[in-house]
């Protein structure tokens, strides 16, 4: 084969930056795919870098990724309620594994065994799943303090998508709302807590309107995708496909670890800038998931109303945490 | 490849606007045609319309253009701008130019209120700009006097470039905030000067208001009380709402909408006139969010092409001095700033520009609004001036020029300018707020 | 012929209603905040998804009106048979770019419809075809504008060399 200069467009709707899966797109596969490509081939690659909306924003990026605008996208399922409605899975079974690493084990053992999820975005949307990412451990923080669950009654909190009936379940008021918004909302009290995890908590500075940090542990979750457009990926020398697979797979692999270590250092600045960090008891927390032991069962359902394998994947999940070692507050079931 | 198509379509847009083609339209044909060469997909190139259409403006917070329109309407046909600036005229008697300084003042308050500058530009247009044309005032003094001073809309807080630029560089929102309100009025200041002393050396483009040998009625006197009073008021309100944290701008502008029509009810208007107002503020409104979509498409072209690989490749390629490369980003902003949306240049730019800029040594905060203004001094420069064509869009004037615009605003542009190499070289002005309060 | 110009101003004047109903739903919002501490549902959601309908909504009347931001710096310059080549080349331009818009609407608003596609959860969910619908209907409708415009032109109908005969009148005025 003739050597080629390939350039690809690659994209994300969150800024490089506060968004762990964005920053090991820039940091990690960007710069490996280049190296790797440039020692083990005898091709050339570019990539034209478009994060934080220059391309594609968050809720388009899988459709630009369809369309071609896109080579290489990282977005997070969680704004594609609809289309990849299942594939956010991890959000109807919260109070997973709150190791990033573990919860991504588990998230990956249910693609592996259930490969509808993988070939859905070949089969539906024209491109090829290179890899998986995730969030780390979500918690709540908030503009005041609060003990109980039922202090919570009635409170507005903001969130983004599907974790949205986590508080609806618990009687707080949900607020559909976007990380760049989040503190000028927090500051005016359109709502009074957010439901983050901590780097992005600590990196939209969320702590100066909200300084209440609740460590709740809803769970890590492997809910962002890094997806290639097919006909581009089918258009490349085969040894440059190879490495690009490797490269999305190893960005996976590492994303686990990525993302405790943002939880840690997030956690840390968070104390650092002065945030008061709280424990939830473990009664609290159980009785939180107790509220929500339906919840995955429901989703379950509603999946398969939409003719998605919901019920198989619910419970290949289910199993598959409990095959890691971690152990669920509450017994969810799905029949 | 991509660089070369993004130059070849820079240049067809110039020549497209030139040719008289509506703005919006040039940005999305240059826009589409890039994206096609580039991509070889036509399907791509059409997506880019429809994906950016759709999602370019579907945020609660551009509301703020539509309310914010609205409020100046009923502002400016209640009677009581004209109240408000009579009561300039008078409180400000022995200031040169005072009409224009009551402009930049007002500019300065209402600032305080909006996010982004156009809103003020539109509402100064309708308030201020008939009032300087029936007083005398020479036209391109007076419309880049209402121009140029909307540009205060975006440095002083809240300002949505200084939100985007936090979140970008990881700054905090809060002390950026605090950072832009004293460059803010030493640009206020500079501005000031600027109409004082073009004011004295040729009296005859600002006429002093002709006082009245006959005293007020009564009538008149309460009128432009509840004018003055209300406007007064209708600040305190919205300026009020958001610097107590009560408001996010986009209530702070629906309340400024209502109380406005409270004004109005107040001051006499009645159905046909209210109507009147809703109707033509959503003809101002409708071409500059039609732009505000078209440009984010053409930003996106830009992304695609690897225009930001291509400016980081020309810097490095370089190894001049500091100082150079400060002058180089300078340059590029304000070309940049000729083409395109101030958020989008910030979002091409600053991803590279901030992280090169503390190489060079330079105070974060310092560099966020010295960079600010620079791009911000775009807003005037043409061919797409977003602030020029907003005042073209906004005056109740059809004999207004966009050229005389053009030709107005470019004192305001240079001052632009000279605030930015004050806050470069002064970066106290920047820092010291934040700092004392942290 | 006049009758797509006053739907055009009916339009417009629905969504100029509407935007005055958005301040009314934010002061309504804020005051139920924080007087009943009870906001009203999904006033950010009606906000978002209003703003772009709005805009949309009113791009036909700013075509017939010629409200559309443009230069002039060189049309002034030209003779009056140029400068109407001149608008008839750039109202053909804006004809193809509404019908790129048109085209590659049309796709993702039937597979909005088809797939029930929303946004938000829970409480939140609002589908997103009706605003689909909205950007694929004005946009077909700024189509038949500029058209409409060319032909008016060259007819010599067109006040001002911008506005389409009617579309410029205040609202209180019947043409
Ligand atoms: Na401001
Ligand atoms: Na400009």
């Amino acid at each position: 084969a003739l050597a080629e200069d390939i350039t690809l467009r690659i994209g994300a709707g969150h800024p490089n930056g506060p968004a762990v899966y964005v920053a090991d797109v820039a940091d990690f596969f960007v710069p490996e795919v280049k190296r790797r490509v440039a020692e083990e081939t005898e091709h050339t690659i570019e990539f034209v870098e478009g994060y934080g909306g220059a391309i594609a924003g968050v809720a388009e990026t899988l459709e630009s990724v369809q369309n071609g605008i896109l080579d290489i996208g990282a977005y997070c399922i969680c704004f594609e309620p609809a289309k990849l409605f299942l594939h956010n899975f991890p959000y109807y079974t919260p109070f997973g594994p709150q190791d990033a690493a573990q919860g991504m084990q588990a998230v990956r053992a249910t693609y592996d065994a259930v490969p509808w999820l993988t070939e859905q975005f070949t089969a539906e949307y024209d491109q090829v799943l290179l890899g998986l990412h995730g969030w780390d451990n979500y918690h709540l923080g908030t503009t005041d303090p609060w003990e109980t669950v039922a202090d919570l009654q009635g409170v507005k909190i903001g969130g983004a998508g599907p974790n949205l009936p986590w508080l609806e379940f618990a009687g707080a008021v949900p607020v559909q709302s976007t990380l760049p918004d989040g503190y000028l909302s927090l500051q005016t009290g359109v709502y009074n807590g957010w439901l983050m995890f901590p780097s992005a908590y600590l990196g939209f500075k969320f702590y100066e309107p909200s300084p209440y940090y609740t460590l709740i542990g809803f769970g890590a979750m492997g809910v962002n995708a890094l997806t290639m457009n097919q006909r581009k990926f089918d258009s490349l020398p085969e040894d440059v496909r190879q490495i690009i697979v490797e490269v999305g797979r190893a960005y996976e692999d590492q994303s686990g670890a990525s993302n405790n270590a943002r939880q840690a250092a997030g956690l840390e600045g968070l104390r650092e800038v002065g945030a008061e960090i709280r424990e939830l008891s473990a009664e609290a927390r159980a009785g939180w998931a107790q509220s929500l032991v339906s919840f995955p069962n429901q989703q379950a359902k509603e999946a398969d109303s939409r003719g998605m394998p919901g019920t198989e994947v619910m419970k290949t999940y289910i199993a598959a945490v409990a095959a890691t070692g971690y152990e669920m507050p509450v017994e969810y079931t799905v029949e | 490849m991509g660089g070369d198509i993004v130059l070849w379509m820079l240049a067809l847009l110039i020549l497209l606007i030139f040719l008289g083609v509506h703005i919006g339209v040039a940005l999305a044909v240059c826009s589409a045609l890039g994206v096609w060469f580039m991509l070889g997909s036509f399907e791509a190139a059409v997506s880019i319309l429809g994906n950016t259409a759709y999602e370019a403006v579907r945020k609660d917070v551009f509301a703020v253009i539509p309310l914010f329109v609205l409020m100046g309407d009923f502002i400016s046909r209640s009677g009581a701008a004209s109240d408000l600036y009579r009561i300039c005229d008078r409180t400000l008697k022995r200031l040169p130019g005072r009409l224009a300084i009551a402009t930049i003042a007002g500019n300065t308050v209402f600032a305080a209120v909006t996010g982004v500058s156009i809103a003020a530009a539109a509402a100064f247009s309708r308030i201020a700009y008939p009032e300087m044309k029936r007083v005398g005032y020479k036209q391109t003094f007076a419309l880049g006097a209402v121009a140029g001073s909307a540009c205060l809309g975006m440095l002083i807080p809240p300002s949505v470039l200084l939100i985007v630029w936090a979140i970008l560089t990881e700054m905090s929102v809060g002390a950026l905030f605090i950072a832009g309100i004293i460059p803010g009025i030493v640009l206020a200041l500079l501005f000031t000067a600027y109409v004082v002393v073009s004011a004295m050396r040729k009296p005859e483009i600002a006429p002093a208001f002709q006082e009245d040998l006959v005293p007020l009625t009564p009538e008149e006197l309460r009128s432009e009380l509840v004018g003055g009073l209300g406007i007064l008021a209708l600040i305190l309100l919205v300026i009020g709402g958001i610097w107590t944290g009560m408001f996010t701008p986009t209530e702070a502008a629906g309340f400024g909408a209502i109380g406005a029509l409270v004004i109005g009810l107040v001051k006499g208007m009645r159905g046909r006139e209210i109507l009147e107002a809703i109707y033509q503020a959503g003809r101002t409104t409708a071409p500059i969010m039609f732009l505000l979509i078209t440009a984010q498409m053409y930003s996106r072209l830009l992304a695609i092409g690897g225009a930001v690989n291509f400016i980081q490749g020309l810097f490095f390629g370089l190894g001049v001095e500091p100082w150079m490369i400060i002058a180089l980003m300078m340059v590029i902003w304000i070309v940049l700033g000729m083409l395109v949306d101030s958020v989008s240049i910030i979002l091409l730019t600053v991803p590279i520009f901030a992280p090169m800029a503390a190489v060079l040594g330079l105070d974060p905060l310092a560099f966020a609004i010295f960079g600010i203004l620079v791009i911000e001094a775009g807003l005037l420069t043409p061919p797409f001036g977003l602030l020029v064509y907003t005042v073209k869009g906004s005056v109740p004037d059809p004999d207004v020029t966009l050229g005389q615009i053009f030709v107005g605003s470019t004192p305001y542009f240079l001052l632009i300018l000279v605030a930015a190499l004050i806050v470069l070289f002064v970066p106290a002005l920047a820092t010291w707020l934040p700092q004392a309060m942290l | 012929m006049q009758v797509p110009i006053k739907i055009s101003r009916a339009i417009h004047l629905i969504s100029a209603l509407w935007t005055l109903a958005l301040a009314a739903l934010i002061f309504g919002d804020v005051i139920g905040r924080t007087v009943f501490t009870a906001p009203i549902p999904g006033t950010k959601e009606i906000l978002q998804n209003s703003i772009v309908s709005i805009a949309f909504l009113q791009l036909p009347l700013a075509i017939y009106s010629g409200s559309m931001l443009r230069t002039t710096i060189f049309a002034d310059a030209v003779p009056p048979l140029a400068r109407r080549v001149l608008r008839t080349f750039a109202a053909l331009l804006g004809l193809l770019v509404f019908i790129g818009l048109v085209w590659s609407t049309l796709p993702s608003f039937l597979d909005a419809y088809r797939i029930g596609e929303y946004e938000g959860e829970g409480s939140l969910r609002v589908p997103t075809w009706p605003v689909r619908g909205v950007v694929l209907a004005m946009s077909a409708f700024v189509g038949l504008a500029y058209l409409q415009m060319i032909w008016l032109d060259w007819r010599g109908r067109l006040i001002d060399e911008s506005e389409a005969p009617g579309a410029f009148a205040p609202i209180g005025g019947q043409d």
